[in-house]
């Protein structure tokens, strides 16, 4: 790497922010048409994501190739790291906004409508033969279903992202001793693991859908059971291709024991998202 | 699940956070030549204790403490 500059890069306009807004919008589109079973659903989801996978690869690209030209000062060094808080942060909400339905629905909006609480009333406004049984399919819902069990599949795969945050130790560890081989041994094993993850996933969800009767429709535990865990299933996807990323990045020499900030920043998301699925594990499987 | 059992496991799981959140500020402080080992500390104890919240789950099952829904 150059000499540090000592003024704050400002990169040229930047085609990549329109190109996110453009994938993101053929894959809603393309889910929207595929909802009401139209024939181009599919093809604009395909191309939303092939438009992504062109924005990571060339987002990512361009950021790499402004570091290793050394381009960036301290301070740019240090608005990176405050871009991974602000993001983290929001990524925090978003998972506390729905571990908070999971709690808001079985704590208190159940009570009200079984005619407990202060909004006892509703129980006899809206529906007079409602009562609360958890996991429960809903007062509309005719058709029974089995809930997930958690042990199985997800105790597994509870299994798998513990032995995933230890392969990433691992890798740490080599990369902060400049033992390179341990780097990539330990990224590889990490992402396999992550892969492992999502694919023992999706065969759980067939289950659930074949054998269980367990759907998007299975009143409000089906919907937050899916919400919940789809939505952690995709953070763990987005996670292996990063570090797939920085797999790339640590083949060709890029982090020294000092400087490796975008190693450390997905390393920490991956286990941001091991943490978020103990508490999956404990609130939607287990309680 | 019992209290017994709950108590330790959210005590467990608020360390984690607690743990995970230590990390994320010793990242933002720690780099260039100030970078020291404390995120790479810090993100192992998150794995250890991970691991004995995981245990302590299955021990809490094994003895009949936990009776997961869906069982």
């Amino acid at each position: 790497m150059s000499q540090t500059p000592a003024s704050y890069y400002v990169p040229d306009p930047s085609p990549w922010p329109i190109i996110a807004v453009a994938s993101v919008f053929s894959i809603l589109l393309g889910s929207v048409l595929s909802i009401n079973g139209l024939f181009p659903g599919m093809m604009f989801i395909i191309l939303g994501f092939a438009l992504f996978a062109y924005l990571l690869f060339g987002w990512f690209g361009d950021i790499v190739r402004e570091n290793m030209a050394g381009l960036y000062s301290e301070q740019v060094d240090s608005s990176f790291r405050q871009g991974m808080i602000w993001f983290i942060a929001s990524e925090v909400f978003f998972f506390l906004t729905f571990f908070g339905a999971l709690w808001y629905l079985r704590n208190v909006a159940a009570d009200w409508l079984t005619g407990k609480g202060y909004l006892a009333g509703t129980h006899e406004l809206l529906y007079n033969q409602f009562f609360s049984e958890w996991p429960r399919t809903g007062p509309g819902v005719k058709e029974e279903f089995t809930p997930m069990s958690a042990w199985g599949v997800p105790a597994l795969n509870t299994v798998i992202l513990l032995s995933s945050g230890a392969t990433l130790t691992w890798a740490h560890w080599g990369l902060k001793a400049e033992n390179r081989k341990l780097l990539v041994r330990g990224l590889i094993a990490t992402i396999g693991l992550g892969l492992l993850f999502v694919v023992l996933q999706a065969w759980e969800y067939q289950e659930a859908y074949q054998h269980l009767n367990l759907t998007l429709k299975s009143g409000v535990y089906g919907s937050t059971f899916y919400l919940l865990t789809g939505f952690h299933g995709l953070h763990v996807t987005l996670g292996a291709i990063m570090l797939a990323a920085i797999l790339g990045r640590s083949l060709k020499g890029h982090f020294t024991p000092q400087n490796h900030f975008a190693f450390e920043a997905v390393a920490w998301y991956w286990h941001f998202v091991d943490v978020v699925w103990l508490g999956l594990f404990i609130f939607v499987y287990m309680m | 699940m019992g209290f017994t059992f709950k108590l330790p496991a959210l005590v467990l799981l608020a360390l984690i956070l607690g743990v995970l959140i230590e990390a994320l500020y010793f990242l933002s402080k720690d780099h260039g030549d100030k970078d020291k080992t404390r995120v790479a500390r810090a993100l192992s104890l998150r794995a250890s204790l991970a691991l004995i919240l995981f245990l302590l789950l299955i021990a809490g099952a094994f003895l009949g403490f936990i009776r997961p829904h869906g069982m």
